[in-house]
């Protein structure tokens, strides 16, 4: 028999499982397999639309706010950034509507870019660890709260890619070691967790793409 | 055990959610994930990733060999060593036999010897001849094997090598002559894509078992729709330099689009192949509308550029949409045509 075709009664009735699990445990599991469906998720090709729909919008709202000379200071960007990502928050826990999840995932993009050039307006001499830093705040803080598994799997590879480029740029290169390290324990613990909170798991999804973009943009640079 | 619930397919994703909702103990759900998924499985992925690998390094070593030593050898050396690699290659292939994995990947790594040869065949004795002449000489002289080989991956290789003649072509020969326009040669690579794209679809459905790799199709498609889509914007973006063949380009995109969506809607039923025709289609269409926005009002004026990304997100979200309930639509259909 083809074990990938096996029912889950099948399953549960195979040599190898059927001692670990009792009557109850079954009537249970039909129980809950019985209740309401879970909306199940959306296939990657739609969430790769999404993902690439709400980077070209996030791109003309901060258009829209530049032509607008809405930035003209720092502090204006850092606080239109805020607004944006208190929207996206909401917009997300209020609908889940296609347009409005396209909408706040726009905004959180926006929020988060608007945020970093705010900071760097402000500073007199920008430096990469001083937008590292910020964007480690944001992601920190915007990460538990916006539920949306496309801004949770991209906002930590952003992380670690600042992190390379301030290695690179300030030449602090022996900090190189600390970070794949730091990647590899981060995807080990991750990947290996057996009851990974949903939260955590495009934490782990962006763990797994970590060292990759680390060496592609050492390469890069 | 009458449950109707528990004759749903199982699969990994189901088990470990019984698991980390505590239907199902730590030890019942390693048990049920050793059955779904064997140790044979993965020794098999690991075998497989590792030949690819293992083949790719070793090839990568010897063109990087050539490139390091280049001045310390002599041309018999270099000839020498190439051709032996090429013989020794062919020979393990056909001691191994074209059906298993590791005969049709010495026949690719053969292949591939063939273009490092031409290229120090090139550099050695100096001919003058254009790059497109190599890559047209490497995809005759491999074609032989490519036929015998019943591999995709060398088919995949041997079209890469007559697609960058194409466009080398275009580069050395065709745009300095002005003889060639460039919708000519987005033509021709969509023609060459899409029919290797209609010979792979023909060949599964004949019963081609080493055509069904679902990256094939994907890689061919998008070759024959990106092709097809740089002319087509760039006639909605210059449309004053508008001439025949940049229309003749749009209408054989729009074509290719409706008979790929009509392909993988109703008759070979691919969720992916149509989210990438929509997708192609998304950016033609925000192209066009971004063209239009823009030209009947200034740059200068903030509001449409809100106005451009409240359509972009509109859009996606409609196609999004559509995709959703298409998938969902499929679904039930296959499940009708199962029973």
């Amino acid at each position: 028999m083809n074990q990938s075709s096996l029912t889950i009664k099948q399953l549960l009735e195979h040599p190898k499982v059927r001692d670990l699990v009792s009557p109850e445990d079954i009537e249970r599991i039909a129980a809950s397999l019985a209740g309401p469906e879970q909306p199940s998720k959306d296939p990657m090709y739609i969430r790769i639309l999404y993902g690439l729909g709400a980077w070209f919008a996030a791109l003309f709202l901060i258009l829209f706010i530049g032509i607008s000379q809405m930035f003209e200071s720092g502090a204006a960007s850092i606080f239109i950034g805020i607004t944006f990502l208190v929207a996206a928050i909401v917009i997300t826990r209020v609908s889940k509507a296609v347009f409005l999840s396209q909408l706040s995932l726009a905004l959180a993009f926006a929020g988060n870019i608007l945020i970093l050039v705010g900071v760097i307006a402000e500073i007199e001499k920008p430096d990469v660890l001083i937008i590292l830093i910020t964007h480690a705040v944001v992601c920190a803080v915007v990460y538990p709260l916006y539920v949306s598994s496309i801004y949770r799997f991209l906002a930590p590879i952003a992380l670690v890619v600042l992190a390379t480029v301030w290695i690179v740029d300030d030449e602090v290169f022996f900090l190189m070691h600390f970070l794949i390290a730091a990647e590899m324990i981060l995807a080990g613990v991750l990947l290996l967790h057996r009851k990974l909170p949903s939260l955590l798991i495009p934490l782990a999804y962006s763990a797994a793409v970590m060292l990759p973009a680390t060496l592609l943009f050492l390469n890069l640079m | 055990m009458s449950h109707s619930e528990l004759n749903k397919t199982a699969g990994v994703g189901i088990i470990r959610k019984l698991n980390r909702d505590g239907l199902l103990s730590d030890d019942a759900f390693i048990a049920a994930n050793a059955v779904l998924r064997p140790a044979s499985c993965w020794f098999k992925w690991a075998r497989r990733i590792l030949l690819f690998l293992g083949s790719a390094l070793i090839l990568a070593g010897i063109i990087f060999f050539f490139a390091y030593n280049w001045a310390a050898m002599g041309r018999f050396l270099k000839f020498g060593l190439i051709e032996a690699g090429i013989v020794i290659c062919i020979i393990a292939s056909f001691l191994r036999g074209q059906k298993r994995l590791s005969g049709k990947v010495l026949l690719l790594s053969a292949s591939v010897l063939v273009g490092v040869l031409l290229a120090v065949y090139g550099q050695v004795y100096q001919t003058g001849a254009d790059a497109f002449e190599l890559f047209i000489g490497w995809a005759v002289l491999i074609l032989g094997w490519v036929i015998i080989s019943n591999f995709a991956a060398l088919w995949l290789l041997w079209l890469i090598l007559l697609n960058t003649s194409a466009i080398l072509y275009w580069s050395q020969v065709g745009r300095p002559a002005h003889t060639i326009r460039f919708e000519f040669l987005c033509l021709g690579v969509a023609f060459l894509n899409g029919a290797a794209l209609t010979l792979r679809e023909v060949g599964l459905l004949k019963g081609l078992q080493w055509l069904s790799a679902k990256w094939l199709r994907g890689i061919l498609l998008s070759a024959s729709l990106v092709a097809l889509s740089i002319p087509t914007i760039y006639l909605i973006v210059d449309f004053e330099g508008i001439v025949e063949v940049s229309v003749l380009t749009a209408f054989v995109w729009v074509v290719a689009s409706v008979g790929g969506y009509v392909c993988y809607r109703f008759k070979l039923r691919d969720m992916v192949s149509l989210a990438f025709i929509l997708m192609n289609a998304c950016i033609i269409l925000l192209t066009l509308i971004g063209r239009i926005l823009f030209d009947s009002t200034s740059f200068t004026d903030p509001g449409v550029y809100l106005l451009f990304a409240l359509i972009i997100l509109g859009v996606v979200g409609g196609v999004a949409f559509w995709l959703r309930k298409t998938a969902a639509t499929m679904a039930g259909e296959v499940k009708e045509s199962a029973k």
